[in-house]
């Protein structure tokens, strides 16, 4: 194998091998923080939509609450993702930094705005906010596609690619939505073309987007060797082609069950790939951030068992065919999406933090373990606590009664607030780096 | 003198830290080799900026980085 070099004397020359990939952490942070500040404003709103909860799925603040939770935490976190994971992977720059920050401010306006407008329903105001969260994602793969298209081979750059793919369908369709409502010009019902964008979403985009971080992540922090390559791919493809052809059959009214097959293989296949993984690690404990994106699977899995009985026809014409999309909209969204990257953020946030203000001190004095960068327990009792949340909320929402809805939606964004607290702290180290004395550097090689 | 350091089976950032306190032991003209187990993006550039030299290379099982003072 060639050797790359580079030297302080000779840095402009050799500059493009190792003084460029390893992207800004304020970039991603662009992304991240507002996400958070979203997510918690969704959490705290719930409670106030326990009526609307015990009632049908198609609200209009029921769509503003999980447009702030897509838009607001999940898609944004993958565009943060995007900038910081792609460069490291392809081993080159986004070049274009400054329009990715003109995108992420475009984009936070435009989701805001969208999710007003919902609550509102002022349809003109949603279609001006829309425009915005599309421009802003143009002006983000413009400034991404070209780092993405540097990437080698394998399961990143194919999860990312289909991610990508599924984003622009699932806007796509829900541009068509919106303009349907004003113009009607859309064969099939409302309805059916909701569960398409929904499953385009969540299947097509959030669900590959996750899996293929998962390929880079997992190994990476629990020091485990990457998964087979070819199986991820195959697992990212059943998945996203599975996705779409769901998608496909709901929009047009088509029975949905054998088209569920699909993604449900893809869900065994990684499922397996996980495991595989998980038994290979040379870490033994698995920290809380872990146990948050590890859990989620179970979620998922309960997920598909909720949406085959929809897909059967379980319970139409009774009031359980009310009940059940909100359970599966529920697992699908918190239980899998936001469980998933809630624990991926408690992993990544510290190594952004600790790269921006520690890295640069390391070997010339003591520095802190990134677990030293926020207590344990905070995460530890946040998972506890999302756990006995999130199952108390499903429940609720299978159940339907406003109050008992209200209790859980409560008890579901208190749960999130040790992972707020766990933020908090870790970006406080920007704003007011430790000083590790020599007792603490001491204590850290002697634990190691 | 050339020196050995491999850090394969380390989590982030700790090929980094042990890296850096490494480095800083180096004498002029003397070489340390470090194995990671990925190539380690955020350690490189900090080694160019503390004015040394900087080799890398992939072998089947490991990253190597050669660094010189």
């Amino acid at each position: 194998m060639p050797m790359k070099s580079a030297s302080a004397a000779s840095g402009r020359a050799a500059a493009p091998a190792f003084l460029s990939e390893a992207p800004a952490p304020s970039l991603p942070m662009a992304f991240f923080l507002p996400a958070v500040v979203l997510l918690l404003a969704a959490a705290f709103a719930a409670p106030f939509l326990s009526v609307k909860m015990a009632d049908w799925t198609y609200q209009q603040e029921v769509l503003a609450l999980v447009h702030t939770v897509t838009l607001g935490f999940l898609l944004a976190v993958f565009l943060g993702a995007s900038v910081q994971l792609l460069p490291v992977v392809a081993g080159v720059t986004v070049a274009r930094t400054g329009l990715v920050r003109w995108a992420a401010a475009c984009y936070f306006v435009g989701t805001l705005g969208m999710v007003f407008h919902f609550a509102k329903l002022g349809w003109n105001g949603l279609v001006v906010s829309a425009v915005a969260v599309t421009l802003a994602v143009v002006l983000f793969l413009f400034a991404v596609l070209p780092v993405l298209a540097r990437a080698p081979r394998g399961p990143v750059r194919l999860a990312f690619a289909l991610a990508y793919a599924g984003l622009v369908l699932t806007m796509t369709v829900g541009v068509l939505i919106g303009l349907d409502r004003r113009h009607a010009f859309l064969p099939g019902a409302p309805m059916d073309h909701l569960a398409a964008h929904l499953t385009l979403g969540l299947l097509a985009t959030f669900t590959v987007a996750i899996w293929g971080v998962s390929s880079k992540l997992l190994p990476m922090f629990l020091l485990a060797p990457a998964p087979d390559p070819r199986r991820q791919e195959i697992a990212l493809f059943l998945n996203w082609c599975g996705a779409v052809l769901l998608a496909t059959a709901l929009w047009f009214g088509w029975p949905a069950a054998p088209f569920a097959a699909l993604p449900a293989a893809a869900f065994f296949l990684q499922l397996s790939l996980v495991r595989r993984l998980l038994g290979a690690r040379r870490r033994g404990r698995i920290d809380a951030g872990f146990r948050y994106a590890l859990s989620a699977y179970a979620d998922l899995f309960a997920a598909g068992v909720v949406g085959l009985l929809i897909a059967l026809g379980v319970g139409k014409g009774t009031l359980l065919s009310l009940r059940l999309p909100w359970v599966y909209g529920f697992l699908v969204l918190c239980g899998w999406l936001l469980q998933t990257v809630v624990g991926m953020l408690s992993k990544i946030l510290p190594f952004l933090v600790w790269q921006a203000v520690y890295a640069r001190r390391a070997g010339l004095g003591p520095v802190p373990k990134l677990s030293d960068l926020s207590p344990e327990r905070i995460q530890a009792a946040g998972f506890v606590l999302f756990r006995i949340a999130a199952v108390a909320l499903a429940i609720a929402l299978f159940r339907g009664h406003a109050v008992e809805l209200r209790a859980a939606a409560t008890v579901f964004a208190v749960s999130l607030l040790p992972f707020a607290a766990h933020v908090a702290i870790v970006l406080s180290h920007l704003k007011w780096p430790r000083a590790f004395g020599a007792a603490a550097g001491s204590q850290h090689a002697a634990a190691q | 003198m050339t020196g050995l350091l491999d850090l394969r089976g380390l989590p982030p950032p700790e090929p980094l830290v042990r890296t850096l306190e490494a480095v800083e032991a180096l004498a002029e003209g003397e070489e340390l080799v470090v194995l990671t187990e990925r190539r380690p993006v955020h350690l490189l550039p900090l080694l160019v900026e503390r004015g040394l030299d900087v080799k890398t290379r992939e072998l089947p099982d490991a990253h190597e980085i050669r660094v010189r003072r």
